[in-house]
């Protein structure tokens, strides 16, 4: 290779070795700053002083070897060896872009039969809606949290992890830590842990602590540490039939449940009694079966909290409520009771008692049926009764009345005459269907804002017994959410859970032998076969 | 590209791996490891009915595994100098990588499919499992077998020495399987190294597909990284032309 003129400089052996060990500091110098900048960006300065000197170390290097570069590229092994060297790296960049992209730009769907891996609406709503930074520190001894458990993957520790991760992964505003409290006892004491395990969610100077791993508890703790109050559901006791507490088939313990999954809080209140009146952390009530009439007190307590303070509320009625409740509906442009609606075409188990609504009876146009209509889910009230839409609405301008759920269009009444329900004929004195079980109030109230209810004509859709099945769950919590302005986690719920398994102990017994020395012996044998033919 | 050629190699190298007794021993350390791992989370007090319980063992152990059959497919060629025979057949340096990772990627294939045996057991005794995680669960092992059958190709293209070349590949491997520990080791969370070093390690792309979750972002990982070591086990053959 000609060389230019300026640097044909006189050739000096020492000069040559000079510039070959320059060029190997060079290289240190550039791997050591690179590490010293990505390692400890306290040094920054430092790191960027290494890079520059083995710039100049590079170029010295030239200078001193041009004449063994330049010989060496000009070999076939030089050339070829660039090319190499050049291919490598334009591939190496290559796979680094696009590993850039695909972390940045993924697409993420769980594919599990139970969405078991699907955060929850309301944990979506807390994370789409931060505003500041949290950060959860999960505090697991270490064994809890290897990648390799030995027992399975099922120790808390791994799953609290893979939960927080779901977690980071929809909010950037979102980030994680698992802390070792033995390996690290300063940031243990800083959130005063002294139980293990212990998530604490904190942001700013708030923080969090929870030592129950579910989805319901971190997104609790979660919304407490960025300031927000959970939502309070309460059941008037004393009117209702049924108690939130009850575990019994026709308890309500189940709904309850559910509502603390989807982060409120339940609790009982008792009106005139232990609570003058309805309380202000209340965002709804629900009343589940009346079982008496409202006292005039009552009444005008539910009144002031509806109208004055805007309130909300759930009425779970049935055919034998009492008189008082129908007026009191009535006053929010609601027709209920007046009998026992009665479905020959879409029932449950042949029996009319028990109307069931196919998606098609779900008001679509309304957000607490729509998602039941669109997914195809069904829902069903063993002996119910009327909550229709007064028609015609005498005050369309404050008051806006929505049928959610209407009975079939052939062959559904409302069975007015007292006949068994079971046997009974549509007569000419009953009401011809579709009947409407379920009706939206919103009052508008005066300068601004709004009541809520909701009015459904069976209070057992609800029950423990009826609650998990088909949409009825769906229905309830939905409505919930509707009264408390929650629109947003209105949804059709996937029902969650892993699969479990018990095998008997001689199941085990041959899963363990079978798995671990018959099937491997089997295989080593055939080897042995193979060894045996070929020796 | 000759598929056919490709097809030949291939065949000739399973061919061989089969009637040598060392892929039944490889196959059966792996099935006794994997088997006792999957006991063990049956043996769990209320154990979900799923094949997790191996697969993070079951990665590690054909991380530890794939360079015994991968060592010699290279090394020993250059060692008998057969390999100067073959470069010089008309076959491209392209396809004698390829036709052999097929024929490793094969036997480990193999070596999965004889772990069905676990799901079968799942339905026999009642589990009801879920068949989507069990599925996306053998995928990502299929992943991980491959990309340890391509690094170790390419630690086997290195060198002449089959020991040499094992122990090379296992290194590159557990590197890369121990990546996240590392910056675990090191502390801080939020500095844009830690992210790159966890972004490399294995069983960080493994998660989500082993729990049932399809995530692209793992795909182009192991998509890539396959198709890196065998892009430059290709190079690395062709140097012999010039060394």
């Amino acid at each position: 290779m000609r060389l230019p003129r300026v640097l044909s400089l006189p050739r000096l052996p020492f000069l040559a070795d000079l510039g070959l060990a320059l060029g190997a500091v060079a290289l240190l110098a550039l791997v050591a700053g690179g590490l010293l900048y990505l390692l400890v960006p306290e040094l920054k300065g430092w790191s960027l002083g290494l890079i520059g000197a083995s710039g100049v170390l590079l170029l010295l290097f030239l200078l001193f070897s041009y004449r063994e570069v330049a010989q060496f590229l000009g070999t076939r092994r030089g050339r070829y060896g660039l090319n190499t060297l050049v291919v490598v790296s334009t591939l190496g960049l290559i796979v680094g872009i696009a590993n850039f992209v695909g972390y940045n730009q993924s697409y993420r769907q769980d594919l599990t039969a139970t969405s078991l891996f699907t955060l929850n609406s309301r944990t979506i709503r807390a994370l789409d809606d931060l505003a500041d930074p949290v950060t959860a520190f999960a505090f697991f001894p270490l064994s809890q949290t290897n990648p390799l458990p030995a027992s399975g993957e099922t120790t808390m520790g791994y799953y609290a992890a893979g939960l927080l991760r779901e977690y980071s992964l929809r909010s950037k505003l979102f980030s994680y830590r698992v802390v070792d409290p033995e390996q690290d006892p300063t940031t243990a004491a800083k959130f005063n842990v002294v139980q293990y395990p212990s998530v604490v969610f904190s942001s700013g100077a708030r923080s969090q602590l929870t030592t129950d791993v579910s989805e319901q508890s971190f997104t609790a703790a979660l919304l407490r540490a960025v300031g927000q109050e959970l939502k309070t559901v309460c059941y008037l006791t004393g009117i209702s039939g049924r108690s939130s507490t009850d575990a019994s088939d026709a308890g309500y313990s189940s709904a309850s449940d559910a509502l603390v999954q989807e982060n409120y809080v339940v609790r009982e209140v008792s009106l005139g009694t232990t609570d003058e009146k309805v309380p202000e952390v209340c965002w709804t009530i629900v009343v589940a079966q009346p079982g008496r009439d409202l006292t005039d007190s009552e009444a005008a307590l539910l009144h002031e909290y509806l109208d004055d303070r805007k309130g909300s509320a759930l009425f779970l009625l049935e055919p034998e409520m009492p008189g008082s409740f129908t007026s009191f509906l009535a006053e929010y442009g609601i027709e209920a009771g007046g009998g026992v609606v009665l479905d020959g075409v879409s029932r449950v188990r042949q029996d009319q008692t028990r109307p069931a609504a196919q998606p098609d009876q779900h008001n679509v146009q309304h957000v607490i049926t729509a998602p039941l209509s669109r997914q195809s889910k069904l829902t069903f009230y063993p002996l119910a009764t009327r909550a229709a839409p007064v028609d015609p609405n005498p005050e369309p301008q404050r008051i806006a009345l929505t049928s959610l759920v209407r009975t079939s269009l052939e062959r559904s009444w409302l069975e007015t005459g007292g006949e068994d329900p079971k046997t009974a004929e549509a007569g000419p004195k009953d009401i011809r269907g579709p009947i409407s079980i379920a009706t939206a109030a919103l009052v508008k109230r005066e300068p601004s804002g709004s009541s809520r209810i909701v009015a459904v004509g069976d209070s057992d859709f609800a029950s423990n017994t009826f609650f998990r099945l088909e949409g009825n769950e769906d229905l309830f919590l939905n409505s919930v959410n509707w009264l408390t302005e929650e629109e947003k986690l209105i949804t059709i719920r996937v029902k969650q859970g892993p699969r479990f398994m018990v095998p008997t102990q001689r199941e085990l017994t041959w899963i363990l032998y079978s798995s671990v020395a018959f099937f491997p012996l089997a295989v080593a044998l055939v080897g042995a076969l193979v060894w045996w033919r070929r020796r | 590209m000759n598929l056919r050629a490709i097809g030949i190699i291939a065949g000739k190298e399973v061919r061989s791996y089969f009637g040598s007794p060392m892929a039944y021993i490889v196959m059966a350390v792996f099935l006794a490891f994997s088997g006792f791992f999957f006991a063990s989370s049956m043996s769990q007090p209320f154990p979900e009915a799923t094949v997790r319980g191996f697969l993070f063992p079951g990665a590690l152990a054909l991380l530890l595994l794939a360079p015994v059959l991968t060592m010699r497919l290279l090394a020993e060629e250059q060692k008998m100098g057969t390999l100067e025979l073959l470069l010089t057949a008309p076959v491209r340096d392209s396809e004698i990588v390829l036709g052999k990772f097929l024929a490793s990627f094969i036997m480990v294939a193999v070596t999965l499919a004889l772990t069905l045996y676990f799901p079968f057991l799942l339905f026999l005794f009642g589990g009801d499992p879920d068949l989507v995680p069990i599925l996306t669960g053998y995928l990502v092992l299929l992943l991980v077998g491959a990309m340890a059958v391509s690094v170790g190709i390419f630690g086997s293209a290195l060198t002449s020495n089959q020991i040499v070349a094992a122990v090379l590949s296992t290194g590159l491997l557990m590197v890369l399987w121990l990546a996240n520990l590392t910056s675990n080791l090191a502390g801080g969370s939020e500095i844009a190294w830690k992210t790159a070093v966890d972004y490399l390690a294995i069983s960080g792309h493994m998660q989500d597909l082993a729990f049932g979750i399809l995530n692209t972002t793992d795909l182009v990982y192991f998509v890539t990284v396959i198709a890196f070591f065998l892009f430059v086990t290709i190079r690395v053959l062709e140097t012999r032309r010039w060394r």
